[in-house]
């Protein structure tokens, strides 16, 4: 039909993970719940210490329009409401909760049948519920939907698992495929868009026959099977891989018409709408090869990384590095008392830190990561440039665009770590444009 | 006869050229602030950008057109100053001679976790603990995003912690803007007394996080006489306003954590 964005084939190192059947995992006596688990502002606590909290009861409200509410996943007591790391780096203020172990149900919460035909109904109904994009970038839906409805006429579910050796969304499009479709119908109606186009990668066959038996019979969904390239489930490589649409640098999806949903997210909109269940629980890829079998779990959101490992059989070698997400775009976290938050799509523990430092050599100006990049970016460029501090050169080569995907360093043969130096070279822009900003003002 | 042409011709030529610039000098001329050159030519022309300004230049013109102080130039100090107010026609501010101290003296007795990253302050911050590697949390990580942000040479790792050179110091506070942990303060050129130290740790946790951290016993505190020093966040913070440096704090420290200029005792 048309090119591909560029992308890489991964060499699984991972080994392939049985999606279903689903483990759920005994929970857990204490649950971390990290209030800044989204993009956008740190919800701010409603609930007090000592308090007794129900199973789906809002404990943070979301403070602004790009934010998102936290709900509590069991019942219990509130033990503390501190500083505590957060999977995402750094602290965060966190609610943590004892487990009664009781899972007493929030009395309020209830069906919204009104919500199924009322999209300013499913928007407030999403924004309560405290969902955000599940694919591990947690943008939060409500705002999503509203920024873009009635601009845009093709809805596109993610369901191209975001990086390789990932499981998540393969498990829940075979497990929750009945809720997956009522949130695509839902999804629709609220975007005020005509099509949804449902993508998933080729290597995911068990979900693309039994999804494509069950499309809705008037074609307002399509199925489009993608390869497995990395990084397919990227919004603007998704965008343009199924529609052809190139969104411009700086630009959003709603300008070329498409808004991108994860499968996930789709399904906890419909739960939202069919139960009134917020979102408490997400399915996790644990792998790697510390662990004995990989495996996707159900989990309940605030869970500890030490506590998953553990119910889920623990680990055959003790790890030398523990990874929240994916082997490309994942964080190594340094402790594993910090709760999973509603982006932990995996949790990777590697016997061998196979860190790759040692071997670093010098650029020999392969252009092999120009030839990689998804965006388009040279990277061999913005690594010189950001080792040179020159501020400038980084804003000119558009080193905001790059997400971070790690094709570059992937493809290296220098092994340079060219993501962290993005990561670096976004810093240092960053505070030289807080610089010339307030020199500016001075100036005035 | 054709020789005398020629040579007539040339200049005739030529003093018609040179007619012609000498007008187009006069009409096109772009009117320069003489006193910004002056100024320029004053300057250090290390274009460390201490003043906010790009370069040396930047900051001259801003001098000339009001939007910068005359004392703009930290490195060049009071001399500088005193030479730019007397082009600008005003009276210089004398300021007080500042150079950076970096409040760690190194000694942390481990890491949090092996880092393996990019060599750099900034980047280490930005994977695993937003506080850096150190079991101390406080502490400089040694990387030296300080020694690069340095033009004039006056900071360097040595033993695994940034230094300064005092002497070498103009004060201009590039390092401090440099450092993600906000280790680096500038403090008055010429004091006897300096506490390398801004952990936060009480006075146990820090003896095991580090060899040589502020316990904040405040045996200094109790031994000035002049009220300068004062243990905030478990730390001892010498006062400069009040300080005399008579250099009795240093000698109570059990610590010997706090150093002595034997060049500026009082």
């Amino acid at each position: 039909m048309k090119l591909h964005i560029p992308g890489v084939r991964i060499k699984h190192t991972l080994p392939d993970v049985a999606p279903v059947p689903s483990l759920t995992l005994p929970l857990p006596e204490k649950l971390y719940m990290p209030l800044s688990m989204h993009i956008g502002a740190p919800a701010a606590p409603c609930v007090s210490v000592g308090e007794q909290v129900y199973k789906g009861q809002k404990i943070g409200e979301a403070r602004g329009a790009i934010s998102a509410a936290v709900h509590a996943p069991v019942s219990g007591t509130v033990l503390a409401i501190e500083q505590w790391p957060s999977a995402r780096g750094g602290e965060c203020e966190t609610v943590i909760i004892e487990n009664d172990g009781l899972e007493t149900l929030s009395p309020d919460l209830c069906p919204h049948p009104e919500c199924e035909n009322d999209a300013d109904a499913l928007v407030a109904l999403v924004r309560e519920c405290g969902i955000v994009g599940m694919g591990g970038a947690t943008f939060p839906t409500a705002a999503k939907i509203d920024s873009a409805r009635g601009k845009m006429d093709t809805v596109i579910l993610n369901g191209a698992e975001c990086e390789p050796g990932l499981a998540s969304d393969y498990a829940a499009m075979l497990e929750r495929s009945d809720a997956l479709l009522h949130g695509i119908r839902l999804l629709l109606m609220a975007c005020g868009a005509k099509s949804a186009i449902l993508a998933i990668e080729e290597n995911k066959g068990e979900a693309i026959s039994l999804l494509s038996g069950k499309l809705p019979a008037d074609g307002s969904v399509k199925l489009q099977t993608l390869p497995s390239l990395y990084p397919q489930g990227g919004e603007k490589q998704l965008i343009y891989n199924t529609t052809g649409r190139e969104i411009r640098s700086g630009g959003l999806p709603a300008d070329v018409g498409c808004a991108v949903f994860n499968v996930e997210t789709a399904i906890a909109v419909a739960e939202a709408v069919e139960s009134g269940m917020p979102l408490i629980e997400r399915y996790c890829t644990l792998s790697g090869s510390a662990f004995a079998q990989p495996k996707v779990v159900r989990v309940r959101i605030g869970t500890p990384v030490r506590h998953i490992s553990e119910a889920a059989g623990g680990y055959e070698t003790a790890p030398k590095k523990i990874i929240l997400g994916g082997p490309m775009m994942g964080m190594s976290v340094y402790r594993t008392d910090m709760g999973v938050n509603k982006g932990s799509n995996g949790i990777l523990a590697m016997a061998e830190s196979g860190s790759e430092s040692e071997r670093q050599t010098s650029c020999i100006r392969c252009g092999r990561c120009v030839e990689n990049c998804p965006m388009g970016l040279m990277p061999n460029y913005l690594n010189l440039f950001t080792r040179k501090n020159a501020a400038e050169k980084l804003q000119e080569y558009h080193v905001f665009d790059c997400l971070e995907c790690g094709v570059c360093a992937y493809g290296c043969p220098a092994r340079l770590p060219l993501v962290q130096q993005m990561k670096l070279g976004k810093a240092r822009l960053r505070a030289w444009q807080n610089a010339e900003k307030a020199r500016k003002e001075a100036q005035k | 006869m054709n020789t005398l042409n020629a040579v007539l011709l040339l200049a005739l030529l030529g003093g018609l050229f040179g007619l012609a610039l000498s007008y187009a000098a006069k009409v096109y001329e772009v009117p320069v602030d003489q006193r910004e050159e002056r100024i320029s030519e004053i300057l250090p022309g290390a274009n460390c950008g201490g003043c906010g300004f790009a370069g040396c230049g930047g900051c001259a013109a801003a001098i000339v057109s009001g939007r910068a102080p005359v004392s703009s130039c930290v490195p060049g100090g009071n001399a500088t100053a005193v030479k730019v107010a007397e082009i600008m026609g005003v009276e210089a501010e004398i300021q007080e001679l500042k150079v950076a101290f970096v409040r760690c003296a190194g000694g942390s007795t481990g890491q949090k976790y092996d880092y393996d990253g990019v060599k750099d302050c900034l980047a280490a911050t930005l994977v695993g603990s937003a506080k850096g590697f150190q079991l101390c949390e406080q502490g400089c990580l040694g990387y030296g995003s300080c020694v690069e942000a340095c033009k004039f040479n006056a900071i360097h790792i040595i033993d695994g912690v940034a230094r300064v050179d005092s002497d070498a110091c103009t004060g201009c506070g590039q390092c401090a803007a440099a450092c993600p942990k906000k280790l680096i303060d500038l403090i008055p050129y010429g004091v006897a007394v300096s506490i390398p130290c801004s952990g936060c740790d009480k006075g146990a946790a820090t003896k095991k996080l580090c060899g040589s951290g502020c316990i904040g016993c405040a045996l200094c505190e109790k031994s000035c006489g002049h009220g300068a020093v004062r243990v905030i966040d478990n730390h001892a913070v010498i006062d400069y306003t009040k300080c005399v440096s008579c250099g009795v704090c240093a000698e109570k420290c059990p610590r010997s954590l706090i150093t002595l200029d034997a060049r500026f005792i009082k």
